[in-house]
């Protein structure tokens, strides 16, 4: 997910600055490709130590970071650079790895600073909300089936991203919205988890 | 032609006749002036405001104490039990349960994989649970989960950020129909939220199927 941050990262292309750890950048909605599967390569930025950056001076400056204090106990103030980024190929992110994830106002924190550091252009975050918003509760149900599916005994991680894909294609008493469509719509985003809940329940029962 | 066959009607005698009422002379009450009525006026007035209110309070005290006592119901179930009725039965997001009991994401996910909460979080998931169900039962709201996360009068804020906020009292009155529309909510909640969410930008939905933002 956007905002993840992993250990012990090779950044191509980043060799002019020290450091191992590394946050995800690229927009949830980009990520995945058909089949619900990772793409095979995402965009990640370099986490840099250096001074503590205030919070009163968030909004004054230092548009080419994401500050992201108290991020390793004892650790120096890190902050990613968004100038410090490359293409990592997915299957070289560690699950183990990952050290800390964003929360969703802490993801709307890092798109609205990513795109004034390379467009100039403040967008409000309830914008970006609206936006990230459908793709982010798809995220969480994707999490939801695959902790559900390893604990019944699934180490076929695709297969089960697949399965999930499948079913948010289907369409719920013959209409023609499928689960996803009606995922983006907030009136009927909790009939969707319903759904997906139940389907967990029965593949599990099975 | 025809003739009027029937007995003349006979009418008793002066003498049997009680005083008639239009023979008593009435002495006409005094005429009352504005000035006369104006004070009792005020005061019937003010007692109506004053019944206004405390019928109010008291309506706001009841729906409060409902969710309260329906709370004390759902405390001895299990951490894993209240957090199954609020994710399955009524379908809400981990991130807005989180917000409603008032802990991280994390916490709700060690709760779900059976880690002990503590006696006051669970207490307030047993309030969360009786909310839903106050407003399903109670209020007749269908689907609560999707009503609370509804977008008030297009800005991103729903009732879910209002509980959060510690603002059950809207939320209830505005179940209860007391605030008829969302932007009356919002009126009593930030008087500024018109200002605060008006912006240059718009959201559309892009040729890919994904949302996107642009300048009005």
């Amino acid at each position: 997910m956007q905002g993840d941050v992993f250990g012990s990262v090779a950044i191509p292309g980043v060799d002019d600055v020290e450091g191992e750890l590394g946050i995800v950048l690229t927009h949830p909605c980009s990520m995945r490709s058909a089949g619900g599967h990772l793409r095979d390569r995402i965009l990640l930025a370099r986490l840099i130590g250096r001074d503590p950056i205030p919070l009163a001076r968030w909004a004054d400056g230092f548009f080419g970071l994401m500050p992201l204090p108290d991020l390793v106990d004892g650790g120096p103030f890190y902050a990613a650079s968004f100038e410090h980024a490359g293409r990592v190929r997915s299957v070289a992110l560690d699950r183990a790895q990952r050290i800390a994830c964003l929360s969703r106002k802490g993801i709307l924190i890092l798109q609205q600073r990513l795109i004034f550091s390379w467009t100039r252009v403040e967008v409000p975050l309830h914008r970006l909300s609206s936006v990230s918003e459908p793709v982010l509760e798809e995220a969480d149900l994707l999490e939801e089936w695959l902790e559900a599916g390893a604990d019944a005994g699934s180490t076929d991680t695709y297969a089960e991203e697949e399965a999930f894909d499948r079913f948010l294609r289907t369409s719920p008493s013959g209409g023609t919205a499928t689960l996803r469509d009606r995922l983006r719509d907030a009136e009927t985003r909790a009939d969707v988890r319903r759904s997906v809940r139940r389907m967990i329940a029965e593949r599990g029962a099975a | 032609m025809t003739v009027n066959t029937s007995p003349a009607p006979s009418f008793p005698s002066r003498e049997d006749q009680p005083t008639a009422a239009h023979s008593v002379v009435e002495t006409p009450p005094p005429a009352l002036t504005a000035a006369d009525l104006l004070p009792r006026t005020w005061e019937l007035r003010w007692n109506a405001g004053r019944h206004h209110q405390e019928a109010i309070g008291l309506d706001r005290l009841v729906n409060e104490m409902t969710v309260l006592e329906r709370a004390a119901q759902y405390e001895h179930l299990s951490t894993t039990t209240l957090l199954d009725e609020l994710s399955t039965r009524w379908g809400l997001s981990w991130t807005n349960i989180s917000r409603l009991v008032g802990v991280s994401v994390p916490a709700i996910r060690k709760w779900r994989q059976g880690e002990p909460s503590s006696p006051q979080n669970r207490s307030q998931l047993a309030q969360v649970v009786a909310l839903l169900n106050t407003l399903d039962f109670h209020f007749m709201i269908e689907d609560p989960a999707r009503w609370l996360e509804i977008p008030l009068a297009s800005t991103p804020l729903t009732l879910i950020d209002a509980i959060a906020a510690r603002r059950l009292d809207l939320v209830l009155d505005y179940a209860g129909g007391r605030v008829d529309l969302p932007e009356r909510v919002l009126d009593r909640w930030i008087p500024a939220w018109r200002e605060r969410y008006r912006d240059e930008f718009e959201t559309f939905v892009a040729p890919d199927g994904h949302r996107g933002i642009r300048v009005r």
